[in-house]
């Protein structure tokens, strides 16, 4: 089977098994889901009606099989609190913690891969071993409490950049993109895009941090394996000049890993969104998700977390495919 | 998450006996030690260092509220008047109980399943690793979201949330190093010396195949504790009044810009610590048992 | 000395683990001149790398070298001179696989060692290497080769770099016989052409005879014998080089015969097994073996003969029940060893043993060999403890181990003893017959002689029967009756010791015959 249609396959898979675990650990929630719904002050009867009208009264086999019917429709559910349908929250949200992520993927990237390469390439050195601090600082520090932090010195403090939200209260203009760096530049205002960037900043920053962290060591162990290699030794014996050993010959072999990197950065990212648009108060998926959380909202937290899970899927099959194209071993037949 | 680390580089199974000898000769792994060393010993000893015990347990103290730190309360109050050092000191007893807790149950979980799995290949293989794929398929965290949610906020309930997203690393893990260690003449002597499945997996097996999911649990319990405070945090973890770094962060997350840092300040300064007390650990302890820094 | 490219005195090389100072090179001159191939020669361990990667500096920099080298006139200590080294040689590994970067093509590669080569010149070297389209090598990747295909490009590289000194560490050791034989004559042609100085690090004295000019003989970081190889192959002066030569197994007489009973104990019949392979798109399976038919007679030693990939271990793990049959039967002792369930066949275990390759891997890392010996035993037989371990002690004894080493784990044994622990487990069982899978390939050859000498005197006494699977035809000389010749999964001959190496039938046999150096 070629591995293209073999990847997808199991991309569908999967993504069939995180629906059924959603759907299963969904349903062992303790209290009960039509009380919730009808709320704390509906009569036994009224609970009830409720019950079939949610028909969660049916066969947990068949409510899982209309389950599956409706995600396929696009339907993911009526949220308990707003009594809103939950798909057109998400479509409404979700550019905003993509930019986000996005944004925070790519910074932590472009800095942590050189600094991976640099520490590697000074093993043991004093300036790989600060490096390495430095590192797993990054990836020890609870993101929320960064959070904080950067709210309470840079905004607070300094008022370098604002407190929370994603635009200034008096600050409008179109969204046929919903990413606001796009937008704001659409818009042909040199300030709205400057108040994006600044409202960006912080988040983007805080929410880099771990991704950062990890990258920097995932680069720097495997760029030392694979400068332990024969072929780089012969490289160096023939004279090739060392930039092009570490960027040219090795990274090249080290890039692997650093692709799985690349999903797993964007994936924290996306997770630790509930916790860092809490903090800012941006309006995305994650900041949605929290609300609900404390609201026991299970519709949005359900539909919330399939939302994100269905995207990391995604956003790994296309690395992969990404990946067999980099490395010919991998075969993309 | 950190399991990925040394899940890329996961090789090597040398008897790791001189491993805590070598550690002592690391001067990074031997501060990382005593770090975590210390915060068991203030964790176990709590009630008996602070004089607060009760309003380390949660018992408010209301005209005492929201002292900044001093000579009684070296760390000041809270928003109900408890000392934030008792606090800091039951709270470490939480982090600790999580951690070790979700770790040692994933790694028993993930030993079973993926020895079983990596033993006996084809379709048992293909069945369990595809039910483990799906769980990997989550992002981080996001299971134990929603997991915590469905079961309610609890310390106990969050120890099985971040177990349900955790397991299937080690599974991973193990399952990579059966399929290596299983084509090793020593395995495949005990079979052809007619020894039974379930003694060559765990008599032959096992036992050379723990030294990388050791040093993979170590890492990780830091990381269990930032994702158990991330928990507490938004309110899926650890309830008022029980002590919690995370839920003191939150707690004290109001407080922060009106200028009573201490609150939420200390709480991340000892979650951080910890967490970054057991990275090192995890990265000394891979370096030492990797054996090609040996050459 | 006129003519003389490179010249090493007293080089001494010190590692310094923090667990102590190891010395691995003493005392060590060497000197080579251009045309000329110096052979360096010893068992693992015996510091032959250790030697030429300090000269080119390549030891880690907290190991301390000592010496002198001289270059082109300039005398210096090694770490001052390791530049110039550098710059005049090039390095042929002994894993081609590893020293080729897998995610840049061959070409790439070539075009950065060479430093700025034209891809004309590159492309006539690549033919004259022996890779048959340089063209389209050029494009391709490390893994579209085979490993001989690999070294050749290997080749090409270090010679890309215009050097004077070709280093090459053990090159052919990762590659069967015939690949080997091209290889050597390869390097050789080359030498000829460019008049190259060759050193060549071999632990294979039919190798190093085959090539060498000079020969030094290291043993223990130190240069026991040097000379030309005439001298050191023929009349060796020290006792170690006289007992490494003595111990190379061709050179012994063919071995005892034995009178075998007229029954199989051990017969396979028109056996067929298949490997699953993951990799391949096709996700199929591959036959490994097909219709494959062999006795072997109570109380002879059948030896079993191919190269890697002829699917000679995969017989091995069929007759163990370690792979599943796809076709055809295996009887033991008149029992269809194939139609049995895993309770009734464990119960033959005892009689039928197997001895893999590598015996310090053959033993369960973390246990004493006290323990894995009374496994052995307690699955076995009834023995209590105290039985066992008379048992235990009785093997030992005659396989002249000490008793002691029952207490220790498998890695504070030696590669002899361990082969001989492996074969107590075996022995202790009483079996009739013997499978063993390469079991000397991973020892040094004078270990490697003592052990099949000690297994021809167990035979003796035993009356066991072997089945001995091995792809070096010297060590099947030595031992065996009857010769089997395995090609891709089905025997092409066989026949008596004898006969097979006087007249072979089969032009595969008589190429593997002329490919093996000094059969």
């Amino acid at each position: 089977m070629p591995y293209l249609v073999r990847r997808l396959l199991t991309s569908v898979l999967v993504i069939l098994g995180v629906i059924t675990i959603t759907f299963v650990v969904a349903r062992l929630v303790p209290s009960d889901p039509a009380a919730l719904y009808a709320g704390p002050r509906a009569r036994p009867a009224q609970v009830e009606q409720v019950r079939q009208d949610l028909k969660l009264d049916a066969p947990l086999a068949e409510q899982y099989v209309s389950y599956l019917g409706e995600l396929s429709r696009g339907d993911l559910g009526i949220s308990f609190a707003t009594r809103q349908p939950i798909l057109d929250d998400v479509v409404d949200r979700f550019p905003a913690t993509l930019e986000l992520a996005l944004l925070a993927t790519l910074l932590s990237m472009v800095i942590g891969i050189p600094l991976g390469v640099r520490a590697a390439a000074r093993q043991n050195k004093a300036s790989d071993t600060s490096l390495r601090l430095l590192a797993v600082t990054g990836v020890s520090i609870p993101v929320f409490w960064a959070a904080l932090l950067s709210q309470l010195f840079f905004a607070s403090r300094l008022g370098w950049f604002p407190l929370s939200g994603r635009l200034p209260a008096d600050v409008s203009f179109n969204e046929p993109t919903g990413f606001f760096v796009v937008d704001s530049i659409l818009s042909g205002s040199p300030s709205n895009f400057w108040a994006v960037l600044r409202h960006l900043a912080m988040p983007v920053m805080v929410m880099a941090l771990f991704p950062l962290g990890l990258t920097t060591r995932l680069i720097r162990s495997s760029m030392i394996d694979v400068l332990a290699e024969p072929y780089i030794e012969a490289a160096r014996l023939a004279g090739v000049p060392e930039r092009t050993v570490l960027y040219r010959l090795a990274l090249k072999n080290a890039l692997a890993p650093a692709l799985t990197i690349l999903g797993l950065t964007f994936a924290y990212s996306v997770s630790s969104a509930f916790l860092v648009e809490a903090v800012f108060g941006w309006p995305g998926i994650g900041s949605y998700l929290t609300s609900a959380i404390q609201r026991l909202d299970f519709p949005v937290i359900t539909a919330g977390a399939l939302v994100i899970t269905v995207v990391y899927v995604v956003v790994n099959l296309l690395l992969d495919l990404v990946h067999a194209k980099i490395d010919p071993r991998v075969q993309l037949s | 998450m950190t399991a990925i680390l040394s899940g890329l580089n996961g090789r090597g199974t040398q008897p790791a006996g001189g491993t805590l000898w070598r550690l002592r000769r690391n001067k990074l792994g031997l501060v990382a030690l005593s770090i975590i060393g210390f915060y068991i010993v203030v964790a176990v000893l709590a009630p008996i260092i602070t004089p607060f015990a009760d309003q380390g347990r949660g018992t408010p103290d209301l005209p005492n509220r929201l002292m900044a730190p001093n000579s009684t309360n070296w760390l000041g109050t809270d928003d109900l008047g408890r000392d934030v050092l008792a606090r800091l000191l039951f709270g470490a007893r939480t982090a600790l109980l999580i951690a070790f807790g979700v770790v040692s149950v994933s790694v028993v979980i993930g030993v079973v399943i993926g020895a079983t799995a990596g033993y006996f290949g084809k379709w048992v293989d293909e069945v369990l690793m595809r039910i483990t794929d799906m769980f990997l398929a989550f992002p981080p965290l996001l299971l134990a979201v929603i997991v915590a949610a469905s079961l309610g906020p609890s310390t106990r309930n969050t120890i099985i949330a971040i177990t349900v997203s955790w397991w299937p690393w080690y599974a991973r893990q193990i399952r990579t190093q059966v399929l290596s260690l299983r084509e090793r003449p020593y395995v495949k002597s005990a079979q052809a010396l007619g020894v039974p499945d379930y003694r060559v997996i765990g008599q032959h097996i096992i036992p050379n195949a723990m030294t990388p999911v050791w040093v993979q649990a170590t890492a990780d319990l830091g990381a269990v504790i930032l994702v158990a405070a991330g928990l507490s945090f938004v309110g899926l973890g650890t309830r008022p009044p029980g002590a919690d770094w995370g839920l003191m962060i939150e707690e004290g997350r109001s407080f922060v810009l009106a200028g009573q840092w201490w609150i939420a300040g200390s709480a991340g300064v000892a979650v951080t610590v910890l967490a970054l007390a057991f990275n090192l650990i995890g990265d000394v302890v891979h370096e030492i048992t990797d054996p090609k820094a040996d050459q | 000395m006129t003519g003389t490219l490179l010249d090493v005195s007293d080089l001494s090389v010190t590692f310094n683990p923090p667990t102590g100072a190891v010395r691995a090179v003493r005392d060590v001159d060497l000197a080579i001149s251009a045309g000329e191939v110096l052979g360096i020669v010893g068992e693992s361990g015996s510091g032959k790398s250790v030697t030429v990667r300090s000269v080119l500096g390549l030891t880690p920099p907290s190991a301390s070298v000592g010496g002198t080298v001289t270059i082109d006139g300039t005398t210096g200590t090694p770490r001052d001179m390791s530049g110039a080294a550098q710059k005049m040689s090039a390095l042929v590994y002994q894993n081609p696989g590893a020293a080729l970067n897998p995610v840049v093509t061959i070409g790439r590669q070539l075009r950065l060692l060479s430093g700025g080569a034209d891809d004309e010149e590159l492309e006539s070297l690549l033919g004259r290497v022996g890779l048959p389209d340089p063209k389209r090598a050029m494009q391709a990747y490390p893994h579209e080769f085979s490993g001989g295909m690999q070294q050749r490009a290997v080749i090409a590289m270090a010679l890309s770099q215009q050097p004077k000194l070709l280093i090459a560490d053990e090159p052919t050791t990762a590659l069967d016989v015939t690949t080997e034989a091209q290889i050597l004559d390869l390097i050789l042609g080359i030498r000829d052409e460019r008049n190259l100085a060759v050193v060549f690090i071999s632990h294979d004295l039919d190798v190093i005879g085959k090539v060498a000019d000079r020969v030094a003989v290291m043993q223990q970081g130190v240069v026991v014998e040097t000379g030309t190889t005439q001298q050191v192959l023929h009349v060796p002066q020290h006792p170690y080089t006289q007992k490494l030569i003595a111990s190379a197994p061709s050179r012994t007489p063919a071995a005892i015969t034995h009178e075998p009973d007229e029954h199989a104990i051990l017969e396979i019949r028109n056996l067929a097994v298949d490997y699953r392979d993951r990799n391949r798109t096709s996700g199929g399976k591959v036959r490994v073996l097909e219709d494959l038919n062999l006795s072997v007679v109570a109380g002879e030693t059948l030896a079993l003969v191919g190269e890697s990939g002829s699917g000679k271990s995969t017989l091995a793990n069929a007759i163990a029940g370690l792979v599943p049959v796809a076709n055809g039967s295996i009887h033991f002792q008149s029992t269809e060893l194939t139609a049995l369930n895993r309770k009734a066949r464990r119960a033959t275990r005892a009689q039928l043993q197997m001895v893999f390759q590598n015996p310090l891997l053959s033993l369960s890392p973390r246990r004493s060999i006290r323990w894995q010996l009374h496994e052995a035993l307690r699955l076995h037989t009834g023995m209590s403890s105290d039985e066992r371990n008379g048992a235990i002690e009785g093997t030992f004894e005659r396989l002249g181990l000490s008793v002691d080493l029952v207490e220790r784990k498998p890695h504070e044994l030696s590669g002899g003893q361990a082969q001989r622990v492996v074969l107590a487990r075996a022995l202790v069982l009483e079996p009739r017959c013997i499978i063993f899978d390469e079991p000397t390939s991973a020892l040094d050859v004078s270990v490697q002689a003592e052990v099949l000498e000690l297994l021809s005197e167990l035979q003796a006494e035993h009356g066991l029967t072997y089945l001995f699977i091995t792809h070096d035809l010297a060590v099947a000389r030595y031992l065996a009756d009857r010769i089997a010749v395995l090609r891709t999964g089905k025997i092409v001959e066989l026949s008596a010791t004898a006969d097979l190496f006087n007249n072979p039938a089969h032009e595969y046999t008589k190429s593997l015959l002329d490919a093996s150096p000094t059969v």
